[in-house]
């Protein structure tokens, strides 16, 4: 089990450092002077150019920059922001709280909501009920994560907060007020993130649940007499984990998706949001920075999941 | 008797197949919109579905059934490209990794991690945004990241068929690698690649879709995706204006739709572990 | 008194292609503390039964007439909580190929002390579990695996487990569905002793269900013979079979002891279920039949006692 657990640890830290480098290589395959996206005015002199290229680095050898970005980077400096003019790692990391806000119960709603649909479609696999739930599931899966969230809008404009993650002017008061602010404006982009996700997940149970029923150990658990939900229950559902989070931890990616497309449409201050409006104001490092911290977390994110797997699965462990 | 039966069976993809025949006529002629999209009329901003708006107008008075007819062509477009791309790599990528499962395959199927391991849609966004908003861009950014997919599948079919004696007796006799590749693997591995690629159109289509409305798009051309970025953009939705937001929606949510049924529908075809009994 | 008696049992599956007539017309009795061979060749119903006798057919099939009495209950017509009191606990099945009829994720000792906990409501897990260690004692695997996750456990090891699943709780009526098939010849030998033995000891009454005439031989008493889902013969081992398949079968076992002979197949294909012809099933591939049996079915005439055969060459015997 350590073993594993330490191989696992070796293949996160090397997709770590595949994803630094590539955020490093992004932005000086631009075409073009990089200080130009910083300060495009006419009447910059050619001294004051080679000053902020200094500044930046930018004049030392292109090893010589990769070394230091890693090194950079490690220590969780990320640059400066172009707009905001406030290091990098600063304004992400307040972000990322408010992502986790959003995120982390979207997430695990859906995946109860949506494992129990699937559990009901694969048991009833070949009905009506099947076949709506599963009309249903799909229609919510091919539909667009944001436009849900616009319909949504909408649909409660003026009976929920629609954006912001707080009352204008609430965030100073102390906590115990502005819980019912945040909860009141969390609602509705938890309802659509948690919509959008759940078709996901209702789709990867049935799946897996009817291969799972299929199998010869579920057969002999009925001769022997056990009711069909606690076959299910304590057979069929916990076979069906590993690969459900196999599956899961491949479509985290998803989940980000979702979260930028979420806070987006409701203007929820998260990282979703920052890379959006980096895009925007063309805000290079702020962009890079919110990219790199997402794919650590999905990278992170698959490494707990294999160590969940190891824990599900007794063929690895022994 | 049987040609009834047969319908019943195949019923979703069918329905997939016309609806999708539908928007392919549409984006084909789409002279058959009422008016010129282009056309502006600032004294018809955001109005309500009327008799010669049949869906409104937008914000700067466009008629928006126009604009979704014409909007077809760049949806189905680019989500057939960036599939095409997708399959393109992805069966190469596959076979390769699974032919030649001891020297080459390892390094792919780590450089198929590393593609798994990063979150596409920000990933796109970024590429996109240094790469600069242009059709051919999105088309590529989409096309390079939803490989992985069906290259792992086709992967592991390859190493299934290495083993079959047909391979076996094929060495047996001669045959270089290159020929058994092109005569035996390939044509094996199109069935399945093609039911996969089908849905991979799908999942293009979703992505274009996405990446336009968060401004990625490309601005010259009028798509599903731009429309609702405008619509955002414009606080169209504060004014409630329903007609400019659902007509690019259901447009997105049927064509994806349909392509994932006949994807689906070929795939029980094709795979046999998800026949119905 | 039997044990179990099978009335008339028909049994049809829905497939693409048609209907599948896998079982016409079967009839048949076991008494108690006996065991009975069923065997055929693949594809022939033999299976299916099995499965019927516990309900365990797929969504797709159906029993189309028939009865399945054991004792005085038809255990077609129970519901699902009569039927679930007597899975495991009077009737037990050992399947085909145990490779895969343990839950992966779970230890052997908690699957079958769940089961004894089932239907014994009473006991407790200490004795359960003290159970099923003896148990594993009985089948030979050692009471040291009894915590073991079914793959770390060989083939061989498995198919004891199973059996000492099935035995669990104490069933009247073991089936046990091609116990030994997927095992190698000398495991086979071992788990055929081991039945045998467990047989005598616990005073089982087995249905033994196979394609293999030597696990026949060896351990059965009775056995009954199908062919294209119909009944051909039932007798007792030890007398002369009468039916022109199952002496072609016979035939075509070599036997160790005679000399050596050219071992004869029985040339043919198994007839077509979803089309099944008119008269006796096996007449296309039957060297003694005449024009009756392809016309018309053979009735099931009995012979001796023990002895029914379906075939016209036979008549109702003139006792």
């Amino acid at each position: 089990m350590k073993r594993f657990i330490l191989k696992r640890l070796v293949i996160s830290l090397f997709l770590i450092w595949v994803v630094v480098t590539l955020n490093f290589f992004l932005f000086r395959i631009l075409p073009g002077d990089p200080v130009r996206f910083l300060f495009n005015d006419p009447r910059m002199t050619q001294e004051v150019r080679q000053r902020l290229y200094a500044s930046f680095g930018l004049d030392k050898p292109l090893p010589v920059q990769y070394g230091l970005y890693l090194l950079n980077s490690a220590r969780g400096e990320l640059g400066k922001s172009f707009v905001h003019l406030e290091p990098v790692a600063k304004i992400v990391g307040e972000k990322l709280v408010n992502t986790i806000i959003l995120v982390g119960p979207a997430t695990l709603f859906a995946i109860v909501l949506g494992s129990l649909l699937g559990v009901v479609m694969a048991y009833r696999r070949g009905t009506t009920t099947d076949t709506g739930i599963l009309g249903m599931v799909l229609l919510f899966w091919a539909t667009p994560t944001f436009w849900i969230g616009l319909l949504i809008i909408v649909a409660f404009l003026g009976v929920l907060p629609t954006s912001g993650m707080f009352a204008p002017g609430a965030s100073y008061l102390p906590f115990s007020q502005k819980i019912g602010s945040l909860l009141t404006h969390l609602i509705l982009p938890l309802g659509t993130l948690s919509l959008a996700l759940t078709g996901q997940y209702a789709m990867i149970m049935r799946n897996t649940l009817i291969d799972i029923l299929s199998e010869d150990f579920i057969t002999t658990a009925k001769s022997r007499g056990f009711r069909d939900s606690y076959i299910l229950r304590r057979h069929a559902v916990p076979n069906a984990m590993l690969p459900m989070t196999t599956i899961i931890a491949i479509n985290i990616g998803l989940i980000m998706g979702g979260a930028v497309q979420t806070e987006t449409v409701f203007s929820w201050p998260g990282i979703g949001r920052l890379m959006y409006d980096s895009i925007l104001t063309r805000d290079y490092p702020v962009l890079q920075g919110s990219f790199l911290v997402m794919a650590v977390c999905m990278i992170m994110a698959n490494f707990v999941a294999d160590i969940l797997y190891g824990f599900f699965d007794p063929r690895v462990r022994y | 008797m049987h040609t009834g039966r047969w319908i019943k069976q195949n019923l979703s993809g069918l329905v997939g197949l016309l609806v999708l025949i539908l928007f392919v006529v549409l984006s084909f002629f789409p002279q058959m919109a009422p008016h010129d999209p282009h056309r502006m009329d600032k004294d018809k901003i955001l109005q309500a579905p009327s008799a010669e708006h049949l869906l409104g107008t937008d914000e700067v008075g466009r008629d928006i059934l126009s604009l979704v007819i014409y909007g077809a062509r760049i949806s189905l477009l680019v989500g057939f490209f960036a599939a095409a791309i997708s399959t393109l790599i992805g069966v190469t990528i596959g076979i390769f990794s699974g032919y030649y499962d001891r020297s080459w395959g390892q390094p792919l199927m780590r450089l198929t991690d590393v593609f798994l391991a990063v979150p596409q849609l920000p990933l796109m966004l970024v590429l996109a945004a240094v790469l600069g908003a242009d059709i051919l861009n999105v088309i590529v950014v989409i096309g390079c990241l939803l490989w992985t997919q069906i290259a792992r599948i086709v992967r592991s079919y390859t190493l299934t068929l290495k083993e079959r004696s047909f391979i076996e007796r094929c060495h047996a006799i001669g045959c270089s690698n290159a020929r058994i590749i092109w005569l035996h693997i390939f044509p094996n591995v199109l069935p399945l690649v093609f039911a996969n690629a089908i849905l991979l159109v799908a999942s293009a289509i979703y992505y274009e879709v996405t990446v336009s409305f968060l401004g990625l798009g490309d601005p010259t051309h009028i798509s599903w995706g731009m429309m609702l970025h405008y619509a955002f953009e414009s606080a169209a939705i504060l004014r409630q204006a329903y007609w400019y937001i659902l007509p690019p929606g259901i447009c997105i949510v049927l064509t994806v739709l349909s392509f994932t049924f006949i994807g689906r529908r070929l795939d029980e075809i094709v795979n046999p572990k998800l026949r119905r009994r | 008194m039997p044990l179990l008696t099978i009335d008339n049992l028909s049994i049809h599956y829905r497939a693409r292609e048609g209907i599948v007539k896998a079982v016409q017309d079967v009839s048949l009795s076991l008494e108690p503390k006996q065991t009975l061979g069923l065997i055929g060749e693949s594809g022939c119903g033999k299976s299916t039964i099995a499965m019927t006798l516990l309900r365990l057919l797929p969504r797709n099939a159906a029993v189309q007439k028939g009865a399945v009495m054991l004792d005085n209950r038809d255990l077609l017509a129970m519901d699902a909580a009569e039927l679930r009191q007597v899975r495991g606990a009077r009737i037990a099945m050992v399947f085909q190929g145990a490779m895969n009829a343990f839950n992966p994720v779970r230890r052997l000792s908690s699957q079958i002390v769940e089961g004894i906990r089932l239907h014994r409501p009473g006991i407790d897990r200490a004795q359960a579990l003290k159970k099923t260690t003896d148990l594993f004692d009985l089948v030979g695997i050692g009471a040291g695996r009894v915590h073991d996750y079914p793959h770390q456990l060989s083939g061989g090891m498995k198919q004891r487990a199973m059996i000492a699943m099935a035995l669990s709780c104490d069933p009247e009526l073991v089936i046990a569905d091609e116990p030994v098939t997927a095992l190698d010849v000398m495991i086979q030998a071992q788990i055929m002793e081991l039945l045998k033995d467990l047989r005598r000891k616990m005073g089982l009454t087995l249905i033994l269900i196979t394609h293999d005439l030597s696990v026949v031989m060896e351990a059965c008493e009775r056995v009954a013979v199908m062919y294209g889902g119909r009944l051909m013969e039932t007798a007792d081992i030890g007398r002369p079979f009468k039916h022109p398949y199952t002496q072609k079968l016979f035939q075509a076992f070599p036997n160790i002891e005679k000399s050596r002979d050219i071992s004869w197949g029985i040339p043919g294909a198994p007839p077509d279920l979803i089309r099944p012809p008119q008269g006796c099933p096996f007449a296309p591939r039957c060297d003694a039949a005449f024009t009756q049996c392809r016309k018309k079915m053979p009735p099931m005439v009995a012979l001796a006692p023990n002895h029914q055969v379906c075939c016209h060459l036979y008549q109702e015997a003139r006792l």
